[in-house]
C-alpha cells in the first residue's frame, strides 16, 4: 500500500479544502453589480449609508471593472443567480431589450420623496422603453474637442471658437498636419480621429424607429467618401477606438493638435498634459445641426429581484445628488442643478470646460436596442472595408444596409416578457 | 502491466472523478447547447442542426451560384490557421535558445530568467504596451525602423500586417517560456559522448544539431507541437479582446474571439457552442494526424 | 617527453582561445537578444516609478511621460526621480495583500493537488492496460480543445447548483484535475524504462510501491516542470475566477489588478507596480525550480 506519509499529505490537503469550503458566507439581502474604479469609493460609501439606514440588511457589492463587467453580469443572469441592482451604461439596451429589468414607474409614482424632474429629462428619456422607465441615471458622458494650444500658436493659427463648423475643423486639421521632408512620416497629426463622426453631419446609424439602416443615403455616401478621402490623405488617423486606453497617448505627447475626448478623459489629460490645452464644443455640421455621441451611467433593478422596494431605496442612494457630488471630478452630474459644482470642482482647468456642458442639449446616444452590439460590429466591418480602400464607400454602405437590415428584421419580433 | 481493475481505478479515480464533474460535465453541457437557440435570457429552444448550417452551410443565391451562408466564419478559420504559422518559428526559436542556454556561460541562470520573464508578464498592461509598440506614427518599432532609414508598416491598422504583428507578439511571449524549460531538460538527457564523437569526425555544428540534437529532442518537440496546435487553434482571444477588437475589418478575429463575440456580445450562445464543436473537431483531426504521423518520426 | 607536453599545451591553448571567442560571441548574441526581450520589462519598471501627480509631473517634464515619444524612447524610459512610494501606494489603494494571499493559496493548493492526482492518473494511463484506456485518454485530451468561453456559463450553473459560488472551493477544486498535467506526465512516464519496474516487481513490490519508490523519484524533473506550469497557469487565469467569485476578499491578483484599469483610463504607475509585485513569486519559483527542471526530463513514448 501507499507509504504512510503520503496519506498524511493527502489527508492534510483534504482538510485544507474542507476548511476552506466552510468559509462560505450567508447570502446577502441585496446583490449589487457595479463596475469601475472611479465610482468605487462613492459606491462603498453609499452602500454603507444604506446599510446604516436599513439595519439588518446586507448588500454585497460585486465590482468588475472594464469590459469584463458584461461577461460577469451576463453569466450571473444566465445562471439565474441572485442579482438585484445593476450598473447600467451603454449596455442598457441589451438588458432592457430582453426584458431583464424591472419597470421603475410604479415606484417613482408612489414615492413622494423622489422627484424625477431633478434629473435631466433627455437623459432620463434614454432609460424609457414604451411606457416604462427601466433605470435611473447618475451621470452623463459626452464629447468635446480638445486642442493643443502650443501647436496652434506655433502654426500661427487662431484657436477654435465655440460656433465653429465641421468645415473649419477639417481646414484647421489639414493646416496643422505636418509631415516630415519626404512626406512619409507624420510629425504632427492635425486631427487625431479615426473618422469624422457621422453624427457631426446630422446623420444617424438607424432610422428613428430602429427598424432600418439609415446611412445609405446621398448624405451618408458624401460623408463616407469625405472620410475615406481624408484617411487616404492621412489627415485622419486610422485606429484609436473611443474605448481604448492608449488613445490619448499621441495627444499627451504633443503629436496631435486636435482630438475628440470624452468627459471621463478630462482628469487624465489635465494631470498628464505638459503643454497648454483647452476644449471646445463639437463643431456645427453642414446642415447647421450639431450633435455628438453621448452616454449615461445609472442603476437599474433586475426583474428577478425578491426585494424590489429595498432595491429601489438602494438605487435612489446610488443616483441622488449626494452620490453625484461624490464623483463630480470624473463624471458630469445628470442633475442640471449640480453643473456649477462640476465646473468649480475642476478649478478652471481646462479653461473652457463649460464648452462641455454646452454640448448637453446636442447629445445623441447609441441606439439602445437589444441587438446593438451585433449591428455595430457589422457596421464597423463595412466601414473599415471602405476606410482601408478595399471597396468603394457606396458599395460598403450598400452591403452594410443589407446586412444590418437583415439583423434588425430578425430581432423585431415581440419582446419576450 | 496487467493489474486488477480496482487498482487501476484507485490510481485513476481521484482525477477521473474531478475530471468528470468539473471538466467534462460543463463541456458536455455546452456542446449540447449547440443544438439549441439560446440568447442567455429566455429559455433555450431546440433547433437541430440550424446553428451548424448558419456557420458552415452553403446555399444557392439569386444568381444561381453556390455561396457560403457565413463567409466570414471561413475567413476567421483562415485567420486562426494563418496565425499558427508562427508556431514552427516559436518551436525552433525555443530550441535554438535552449541550445545556447545549455552551454556553460557567464550568468547562464540570469539569461534563462531573462528569457523566461516575457512569458510570465501578463495582463492588460502588457497588451496595451504592445499596442503602443505597434503604433505606426510614434510607436517603438516604427521609430526604430525610422532611424534605420526604413518605413514601417501600419501594423495593427492594416489587414495584412496585423497578423504578423500579433505573431511577433506571441513569439516574444512564448519563445523563452516553458518550451525552453522543456527543451533544456531534454538537452540534458543527450549523452555528451555523441557530440564528442561527432567533433572527432569533424562534423560542423549545424550537422551535429541536425543529426544528434534534433532527433534526440523529438519526443519533446512532439509534445510541444501537440500542445501548440491545441492552444494555437484557441489562440488570439486576449489580443483581440484587449488590442484590436478583432479588426481591422475582421482581420484579427480568430475562432476563439468569434466564439466569445457570438456568445457574449451577440447573444447566440447556441451558435457559439456549435462553433466550438467545429473547433473541437478540427483540433481533434489535427491532433490525431499528428499522433499518427508523429509516432513514426519520434525517436525514443 | 617534455617536448611532447609543450606541443599538447600549445594545441590546448589554441583550442581554448577558439572556445573562448566562440563563447563570447554566443554571450553577446544572448545579451543582444535578451535586451530586446526585456525592453517591455524595463518599461514596466520605469513606468512603475513614474508619478501621476500633475505638479510633480510638470516639474519633471517629458521624462515622466508614460509612453516616451520617438527619439526619447530609451532616454525617457526612466523618470528623473524614482517614486518608489508607488509600491506602497498599491497596498493602500486596494486590498493588495489579500489578493496576493489568495493567489498564492489558490495556485499553491491547485498545484499540489494536480501533482497528486495527475501523477496517479498518468501512471495508470502509461502502465496499466484496461479496457477503453486509450479512448478515455483521448477524451482527456479532447477537453483541452474546447474554448473556455463556452464553458463559462455551464461551469457557473454547475457550481451555483452545488452552492459553491463565491467560495475558495470553487476556485481550487475544479483546477486540481487537469488533462494537461495528465498528458504531460504520461508522456514522461512512457519514457521511463520498464525494466526497473520489472525488477521491482520480481522483488515483490506491488503497483503502489513501484509508483512511490520507482516512478516518482525518477520523475522529480517532470513534477517540478508541471508544478511551474500549473502554478503559472493558475496565477494568470482570469475568466474562471471572474465568474466564480463575487466578493473582494476572495479575488485573486488577476481580478484585483483590474481595479487599476478603468473602462476608460488606467493608473499606469500603480498598474505596473502591482504587476511587478505580482510576478515576483513566479520569478522566485522559477529560480527555485531551475535546479530540478533542467536536470533531465524525457517526454518519450507516443504509443503505449
Amino acid at each position: 500500500m501507499l507509504p504512510r506519509h503520503l496519506w498524511g499529505h493527502i489527508a492534510l490537503l483534504i482538510a485544507i479544502v474542507v476548511i476552506l469550503t466552510g468559509c462560505g458566507k450567508a447570502p446577502a439581502d441585496l446583490v449589487l453589480l457595479t463596475t469601475g474604479n472611479t465610482t468605487r469609493t462613492a459606491v462603498a460609501a453609499a452602500v454603507k449609508e444604506f446599510e446604516a439606514e436599513n439595519p439588518g440588511i446586507t448588500v454585497q457589492i460585486v465590482n468588475t471593472p472594464g469590459k469584463d463587467y458584461y461577461v460577469k453580469s451576463l453569466t450571473m443572469l444566465a445562471g439565474r443567480a441572485q442579482v438585484d441592482v445593476m450598473w447600467m451604461g451603454q449596455g442598457f439596451g441589451i438588458f432592457a431589450g430582453r426584458g431583464a429589468l424591472l419597470d421603475l414607474m410604479p415606484m417613482i409614482e408612489s414615492d413622494s420623496g423622489f422627484d424625477l424632474s431633478r434629473y435631466q429629462s433627455e437623459v432620463v428619456g434614454w432609460y424609457r422603453q414604451g411606457q416604462g422607465i427601466y433605470g435611473i441615471p447618475y451621470g452623463v458622458e459626452t464629447l468635446v474637442i480638445a486642442y493643443n494650444k502650443d501647436l496652434f500658436d506655433a502654426a500661427g493659427m487662431p484657436y477654435p471658437h465655440s460656433d465653429w463648423t465641421v468645415e473649419e475643423m477639417i481646414a484647421a486639421g489639414r493646416k496643422l498636419t505636418q509631415f516630415n521632408k519626404d512626406h512619409r512620416r507624420i510629425k504632427v497629426a492635425g486631427l487625431g480621429m479615426k473618422e469624422i463622426d457621422y453624427r457631426y453631419f446630422g446623420l444617424t446609424l438607424l432610422t428613428p424607429d430602429h427598424q432600418r439602416f439609415a446611412l445609405n443615403t446621398a448624405e451618408g455616401r458624401e460623408w463616407l467618401e469625405l472620410t475615406t478621402q481624408l484617411v487616404s490623405e492621412r489627415i485622419l488617423q486610422k485606429g484609436g477606438e473611443l474605448e481604448s486606453l492608449d488613445r490619448l497617448t499621441g495627444f499627451l505627447n504633443g503629436q496631435v493638435a486636435m482630438m475628440e475626448i470624452a468627459s471621463w478623459d478630462i482628469p487624465e489629460v489635465k494631470n498628464r498634459a505638459l503643454f497648454s490645452w483647452d476644449v471646445v464644443a463639437i463643431p456645427i455640421g453642414p446642415g447647421g445641426k450639431r450633435a455628438a455621441w453621448a452616454s449615461s451611467s445609472g442603476y437599474s433593478i433586475v426583474r428577478s429581484t425578491r426585494k424590489p422596494d429595498l432595491a429601489w431605496q438602494l438605487v435612489k442612494k446610488l443616483t441622488n445628488a449626494g452620490f453625484q457630488k461624490q464623483i463630480v471630478q470624473r463624471t458630469v452630474p445628470v442633475s442640471p442643478s449640480l453643473h456649477e459644482e462640476y465646473l468649480s470642482a475642476h478649478q478652471g482647468s481646462p479653461r473652457h470646460l463649460s464648452e462641455l456642458l454646452k454640448m448637453l442639449p446636442y447629445m445623441q446616444p447609441l441606439e439602445r436596442i437589444a441587438c446593438y452590439q451585433e449591428i455595430e460590429a457589422e457596421w464597423v466591418y463595412w466601414r473599415d472595408q471602405a476606410l482601408l480602400g478595399k471597396i468603394p464607400p457606396a458599395k460598403a454602405l450598400e452591403q452594410a444596409e443589407s446586412h444590418i437590415n437583415r439583423i434588425l428584421s430578425l430581432h423585431t419580433g415581440p419582446r419576450p416578457q | 502491466m496487467k493489474v486488477k481493475s480496482w487498482i487501476a481505478l484507485v490510481f485513476l479515480g481521484p482525477n477521473l472523478l474531478g475530471f468528470l464533474a468539473f471538466t467534462l460535465l460543463p463541456i458536455v453541457a455546452s456542446l449540447v447547447l449547440a443544438f439549441y437557440s439560446w440568447d442567455l435570457f429566455s429559455p433555450p429552444k431546440f433547433v437541430g442542426l440550424q446553428n451548424f448550417v448558419d456557420l458552415i452551410g452553403w446555399r444557392i443565391n439569386e444568381s444561381g451560384s453556390l455561396e457560403a451562408v457565413n463567409p466570414r466564419f471561413w475567413y476567421y478559420i483562415y485567420n486562426t490557421l494563418f496565425l499558427m504559422i508562427g508556431l514552427p518559428f516559436a518551436i525552433f526559436g525555443s530550441l535554438f535558445l535552449a541550445c545556447l542556454l545549455n552551454r556553460r556561460l557567464l550568468g547562464r541562470n540570469l539569461f534563462r530568467l531573462l528569457y523566461f520573464i516575457p512569458s510570465i508578464v501578463g495582463g492588460v498592461g502588457v497588451y496595451l504596451l504592445w499596442k503602443w509598440i505597434f503604433q505606426p506614427d510614434y510607436g517603438l518599432i516604427n521609430s526604430v525602423l525610422w532611424y534605420l532609414g526604413l518605413d514601417g508598416p501600419r501594423w495593427l491598422e492594416s489587414t495584412f500586417w496585423v497578423k504578423p504583428a500579433l505573431m511577433l507578439m506571441n513569439f516574444w511571449g512564448s519563445v523563452g517560456g516553458m518550451n525552453v524549460v522543456l527543451y533544456l531538460a531534454a538537452l540534458q538527457n543527450i549523452n555528451p559522448e555523441l557530440y564528442e564523437a561527432a567533433e572527432v569526425d569533424g562534423a560542423p555544428p549545424w550537422l551535429q544539431f541536425w543529426k544528434i540534437t534534433w532527433p534526440m529532442v523529438s519526443p519533446t518537440t512532439f509534445f510541444i507541437l501537440i500542445m501548440g496546435i491545441i492552444s494555437g487553434f484557441q489562440g488570439g482571444f486576449d489580443a483581440a479582446y484587449v488590442m484590436t477588437r478583432g479588426g481591422p475589418a475582421g482581420a484579427s478575429t480568430t475562432l476563439s474571439y468569434y466564439i466569445y463575440e457570438t456568445g457574449f456580445q451577440f447573444f447566440y450562445m447556441g451558435r457559439a457552442s456549435a462553433a466550438s464543436w467545429l473547433l473541437f473537431l478540427m483540433v481533434m483531426a489535427f491532433t490525431w494526424l499528428n499522433w499518427k504521423t508523429g509516432a513514426n518520426r519520434v525517436h525514443y | 617527453m617534455y617536448k611532447e607536453r609543450r606541443i599538447a599545451d600549445i594545441r590546448d591553448v589554441r583550442t581554448r582561445t577558439l572556445e573562448i571567442s566562440k563563447r563570447t560571441t554566443i554571450w553577446l548574441l544572448l545579451l543582444l537578444l535578451g535586451i530586446s526581450m526585456i525592453y517591455p520589462l524595463l518599461w514596466m519598471v520605469g513606468t512603475s516609478v513614474k508619478t501621476i501627480d500633475p505638479i510633480l509631473l510638470a516639474e519633471e517634464g517629458a521624462r515622466s511621460s508614460i509612453f516616451p515619444e520617438g527619439r526619447d524612447i530609451l532616454k525617457n524610459l526612466f523618470p528623473e526621480r524614482w517614486h518608489w512610494e508607488n509600491f506602497i501606494e498599491v497596498f493602500r489603494e486596494v486590498p493588495f495583500g489579500r489578493y496576493f494571499f489568495n493567489s498564492v493559496l489558490i495556485s499553491g493548493v491547485v498545484t499540489i493537488g494536480q501533482l497528486i492526482t495527475c501523477s496517479m492518473s498518468a501512471y495508470a494511463f502509461s502502465r496499466f492496460s484496461f479496457g477503453g484506456r486509450d479512448k478515455l485518454f483521448f477524451c482527456y485530451l479532447g477537453t483541452l480543445m474546447v474554448p473556455v468561453t463556452v464553458t463559462l456559463i455551464p461551469t457557473f450553473i454547475l457550481l451555483s447548483w452545488m452552492g459553491l459560488i463565491d467560495t475558495y472551493f470553487a476556485l481550487i477544486m475544479p483546477g486540481m484535475f487537469s488533462a494537461y498535467g495528465t498528458f504531460m506526465l504520461r508522456q514522461f512516464f512512457m519514457g521511463i524504462p520498464k525494466d526497473l519496474e520489472e525488477a521491482a516487481g520480481i522483488d515483490g513490490c506491488g503497483p503502489f510501491r513501484i509508483f512511490w519508490h520507482v516512478i516518482l523519484p525518477l520523475s522529480k524533473t517532470a513534477l517540478a516542470t508541471l508544478a511551474i506550469f500549473c502554478f503559472l497557469a493558475n496565477w494568470q487565469s482570469l475568466l474562471g475566477p471572474l465568474v466564480k467569485v463575487n466578493s473582494d476578499e476572495l479575488k485573486p491578483l488577476t481580478l484585483g489588478l483590474l481595479n487599476f484599469v478603468d473602462l476608460n483610463s488606467a493608473n499606469w504607475p500603480l498598474l505596473m507596480a502591482s504587476s511587478l509585485i505580482s510576478i515576483l513569486p513566479l520569478i522566485v519559483l522559477f529560480l527555485l525550480g531551475q535546479r530540478y527542471f533542467v536536470s533531465g526530463i524525457r517526454l518519450g513514448g507516443v504509443k503505449g
